[in-house]
């Protein structure tokens, strides 16, 4: 049974107030609930999204990895390894913006396009292979592939976020808050009924009291 | 050929014929490409003449480093081998080839600030001018150009301002390409006739196929090839004008007909249905190994037995360091037998 609030005076006044606040937590929760299930539809949606980004990222991550064995056993793992340290090191440049989906901030990466032409990657092409270029511009793709996914799970993480937030407060308003209210509630309305019938039984003692005085003639 | 004529190659032609005999055939390289795992492919090496480099060789850059010790005592045996001063200088060049590679890898790595030390072939002990020391050296790049010793200090001084102000080290590289291919092809040009021929035939395929696949890489992204400064049988006016054709397979159809043409075209459908350049490269890489065979064959008493076994070895370690990266990396022995060539 739900705990009624403590030091709460059984007026009218409280008990109309009461009432509005009921209402209003009603409402709320309503609203809550609907913000809640609306949400869960955007997360459902950004975790399929996730889902075929990490699809994408880990084939991609794949694609390379091979590429790179390739140029490796064309060209020698260790020549590889020097031709990387020739090439010229990318400036990354990533903004940060955001948008709104019911009123939580999800975050959008910008990036400039990270895929080099062979020429501006700075490596000798005369000393290497295509499969070392090939290997290269997978590698460019999967860090674009890696920043989008990282800004899907980021969205994730505030929707999920966000919506056990609501569930939290939804069920604060379902199983504390209004249940408290209306036991309140129901407490003032017995109190002012009970109130109510002291008052008649009252009135009528007296009144049974002022007819006895007049019977008896005082 | 007249007795005269043969007899420069007389003791060199000994031992390369009799270093033949330790070329892994079709058969050696198929079974360590089958090996099942690192192990096996390990213990099938023992079993060839690069026992010696296979033992102790616990991963691929192990068995690279051996391998790269392997080809430059090939080299060395040439080198102790040759005595008519000719040819003796042109081998001198053409084996200062490793050489440059080393030079090019530290100034990789200097310009960098790169610690650690790159897999160099072990050249330092013929040319003498401690290179490979210096990559052991924790020094600066320009450190690194002060203690440089002739030809290289003089050829890189040129493109060391513009090293210094944005750290673009390929200057120095296609400086160093210029460097060592003028040399070979100044001493290949005091060769006698037959000689001169055969390296410009093959030294100069090289060259062609190295910028071929240059062309094509930057034909891909539309952009400006930087080739090597040498043109053999395809002129550079004739790239050029390939360049202006729609599309590569249009590119390589617009060259001069040739063996490199030929290859590259008997490749476009590979390069249609894998829309990679890698089937046109494997083309290359196969037709100059024909070419070498070929000039090898019958072991002729001439340069080509020589400059053709240092080729073949060259190729044969890089078979045996691609079949090892793939067994590192677990590739399926159908891909590695695409890799290797036979």
């Amino acid at each position: 049974m739900p705990e009624r609030i403590e030091g709460v005076s059984p007026t009218r006044m409280e008990l109309l107030r009461l009432r509005q606040r009921e209402k209003l937590a009603e409402n709320g929760e309503e609203l809550l609930r609907e913000k809640r299930d609306a949400l869960v539809a955007e997360l459902l949606d950004v975790v399929c999204e996730v889902r075929d980004a990490r699809k994408e990222m880990e084939a991609k991550m794949k694609e390379a990895f091979t590429h790179l064995a390739i140029a490796k056993a064309m060209l020698g793992a260790e020549k590889v390894r020097n031709l990387s340290l020739s090439a010229r090191p990318q400036e990354m440049r990533i903004e940060f913006a955001a948008r709104s989906v019911m009123g939580v901030s999800i975050p959008i990466i910008e990036f400039r396009h990270l895929v080099r032409k062979t020429t501006e990657r700075g490596y000798s092409i005369t000393d290497s292979s295509s499969a070392l270029d090939e290997a290269a511009r997978c590698f460019e793709e999967a860090v674009e592939k890696i920043l989008r996914l990282a800004e899907i799970e980021e969205a994730v993480r505030h929707l999920a976020s966000e919506v056990e937030k609501t569930k939290r407060r939804v069920n604060a308003l379902k199983y504390v808050v209004i249940p408290r209210l209306k036991e309140t509630r129901r407490y003032i309305q017995m109190r002012l009924e009970e109130m109510e019938r002291e008052n008649f039984t009252r009135l009528k003692k007296i009144k049974a009291v002022i007819e006895k005085r007049e019977a008896a003639g005082i | 050929m007249a007795l005269s004529g043969v007899a420069r190659y007389g003791y060199v032609y000994a031992r390369v014929r009799a270093r033949f005999a330790d070329v892994l055939d079709a058969g050696d390289i198929r079974a360590l490409i089958e090996a099942e795992g690192w192990d096996e492919f390990i213990s099938t090496l023992m079993n060839t003449p690069y026992g010696k480099a296979a033992t102790g060789a616990g991963d691929a850059r192990e068995l690279e480093r051996a391998l790269k010790q392997e080809l430059t005592a090939q080299y060395m045996m040439i080198m102790r081998s040759v005595t008519e001063k000719r040819l003796r200088n042109f081998f001198h060049h053409f084996f200062r080839r490793l050489e440059v590679e080393n030079l090019k890898a530290i100034i990789r790595l200097k310009a960098r600030r790169h610690a650690g030390e790159p897999l160099m072939y072990p050249v330092d002990d013929y040319f003498k001018r401690g290179i490979t020391m210096l990559a052991r050296e924790d020094i600066t790049i320009d450190a690194l150009f002060d203690r440089l010793k002739e030809p290289y200090k003089s050829v890189l001084s040129a493109h060391m301002a513009h090293m210094r102000k944005n750290g673009d080290t390929l200057p120095l590289e296609r400086a160093l390409d210029k460097e060592i291919f003028t040399a070979i092809f100044e001493s290949a040009r005091r060769l006698h006739g037959g000689d001169r021929r055969i390296v410009s035939e093959i030294v100069g395929l090289e060259v062609d196929i190295a910028n071929v696949i240059a062309f094509l890489r930057c034909k891909q992204e539309d952009t400006t090839a930087d080739l090597l400064p040498f043109a053999f049988s395809l002129p550079f006016e004739k790239l050029r004008d390939a360049a202006f054709a729609e599309d590569i397979p249009s590119s390589i159809r617009s060259l001069p007909d040739g063996i490199i043409r030929r290859s590259l075209e008997r490749a476009i459908p590979d390069y249609e249905s894998e829309h990679s350049l890698l089937p046109f490269e494997k083309a290359l890489r196969k037709m100059f190994y024909e070419r070498v065979k070929s000039i090898i064959r019958g072991y002729p008493i001439n340069i080509g037995t020589i400059i053709g076994f240092l080729y073949v070895k060259e190729i044969e370690i890089q078979n045996i360091c691609a079949i090892a990266i793939g067994k590192e990396h677990e590739m399926p022995a159908d891909n590695l037998m695409k890799l290797v060539l036979m």
